[in-house]
């Protein structure tokens, strides 16, 4: 199946089901995937970024699925996909946030507002931007999806052990600076 | 409270928040209808300038020149000139170069592989985009904005060394199809801009993001400068590096 096609799929929808080839049904999963996920990948991007760019990041995640859509639909899980390149593009951009925030400012009012979180709630997502790359995507993933330790393997793509290993070193970073009870009892 | 509390409150809050702010049905409609965001669309650049990104997967912008006779590579220095038919002064960082071609076309090379192409009086590449009306930067962008074929930012107004420029950023449309060679044997492209004298044309290539800024001078004449990258992610890199030397320019009028 090829990729679809935004202009004719946008006409075909429109058609009962029985007209048209049958490659461009393939418009309305993309749009039902993107419908269902969308939010959720640009939560992942806000708390990997911290950014008022963070639905732009998820927006580009998406935008690389559609356009490979005949491909990422076949996968057992397709979400996986497109949240390895969305916490991906994430760190990618935090290590340059520097530059970034320095073109931005040339940009002055064009960013994009976005509700305060309540300070306790941004100063964990601070702390989780803090942690080593891997970490902070692999605690990011387990809180936001509720995701368990196999499946951020498979979104991460490396291993269970490797992901027990950030969940464990990203917890105790965080206890430790959040003064949890965690931390207190230990 | 535990960080496993803390963790899941925290999340609830991101989660709540994020789904108010973000207007899914408007999100969808931009990718289906191919515009891209506008929070990044105004950095200023100056002229039609192609930034190439050699070694990550070919060219981006490219030109005949690409295939052409070898130019005459000139070693940085603080200040150094551009001998265009509009002439104009560069300072250009440690490890970066310039290459000349002709009078209406130079490339100011990165240490990365990033290329700025800077082009004298370019005009849209195809033949579609003829009229009668006189060719200024804004009805430039705005022709590139409108290409169907490319997803596009609305062309934003900026200013480079002073003159008014208008700037428009570009990623390669699901549905584009290359429709012309833009450089060497095997790169397609969709072709945007015309360089006086030559014939390929710049365009972007198959998969790449790109941003091209037409700059208006105050006698008439165009500059058009882009930059590209392999996703629009990459651009934004692209474009911080590229951004002190596009600040550096300065035309010479006389």
């Amino acid at each position: 199946m090829g990729e679809p096609r935004t202009g004719e799929a946008t006409a075909w929808e429109e058609l009962p089901d029985h007209v048209g080839p049958p490659r461009l049904r393939a418009a309305q999963p993309f749009d039902d995937f993107y419908s269902r996920e969308f939010a959720s990948l640009v939560a992942l991007a806000r708390a990997l970024t911290g950014s008022t760019t963070a639905e732009d990041i998820a927006q580009e995640a998406m935008i690389a699925a559609y356009r490979r859509w005949g491909e990422i639909e076949q996968l057992d899980v397709p979400a996986a996909w497109v949240r390895r390149v969305c916490a991906n593009m994430s760190t990618s951009l935090v290590r340059r946030r520097a530059a970034e925030a320095r073109a931005l400012l040339r940009v002055g009012g064009l960013r994009r507002e976005h509700t305060e979180l309540a300070p306790l709630d941004e100063d964990f997502w601070l702390q989780v931007r803090r942690l080593p790359r891997r970490q902070a995507q692999a605690i990011s993933l387990h809180y936001i999806y509720d995701l368990p330790v196999s499946d951020i393997a498979d979104t991460l793509g490396c291993s269970e052990s490797s992901v027990k290993s950030h969940l464990v070193r990203g917890r105790t970073a965080l206890s430790r600076h959040l003064s949890t009870d965690d931390e207190a009892s230990s | 409270m535990n960080l496993d509390d803390r963790a899941r409150t925290a999340s609830d809050a991101l989660l709540a928040v994020t789904r108010d702010d973000v207007r899914v049905p408007d999100a969808l409609d931009r990718l289906h209808h191919g515009r891209t965001s506008p929070v990044r669309t105004g950095l200023a650049a100056l002229a039609v300038v192609a930034l190439v990104v050699a070694g990550l997967g070919g060219v981006r912008w490219s030109a005949e020149h690409l295939r052409g006779s070898a130019p005459a590579a000139v070693a940085p220095s603080p200040s150094t000139r551009v001998d265009l038919a509009v002439p104009f002064s560069v300072v250009l960082p440690a490890g970066w170069s310039r290459q000349v071609y002709g009078s209406a076309q130079a490339v100011l090379h990165g240490p990365n592989g990033f290329y700025l192409e800077v082009v004298v009086d370019p005009s849209p590449a195809t033949a579609a985009s003829a009229t009668t009306q006189k060719l200024t930067a804004e009805s430039f962008a705005r022709w590139i904005a409108a290409r169907t074929d490319l997803w596009a930012a609305t062309a934003v107004m900026t200013t480079v060394a002073g003159q008014q420029a208008w700037q428009v950023d570009l990623l390669f449309g699901p549905d584009a199809r290359p429709s012309a060679t833009c450089d060497g044997p095997g790169v397609d492209c969709l072709p945007l801009i015309r360089i006086p004298g030559v014939t390929l044309p710049l365009g972007l290539a198959d998969g790449t993001a790109g941003r091209a800024t037409i700059v208006q001078l105050g006698n008439g004449r165009l500059i058009a400068m882009t930059e590209s990258g392999d996703s629009q992610h990459h651009l934004e890199e692209v474009v911080a590096a590229v951004q002190p030397v596009l600040d550096s320019i300065t035309f010479d009028h006389s």
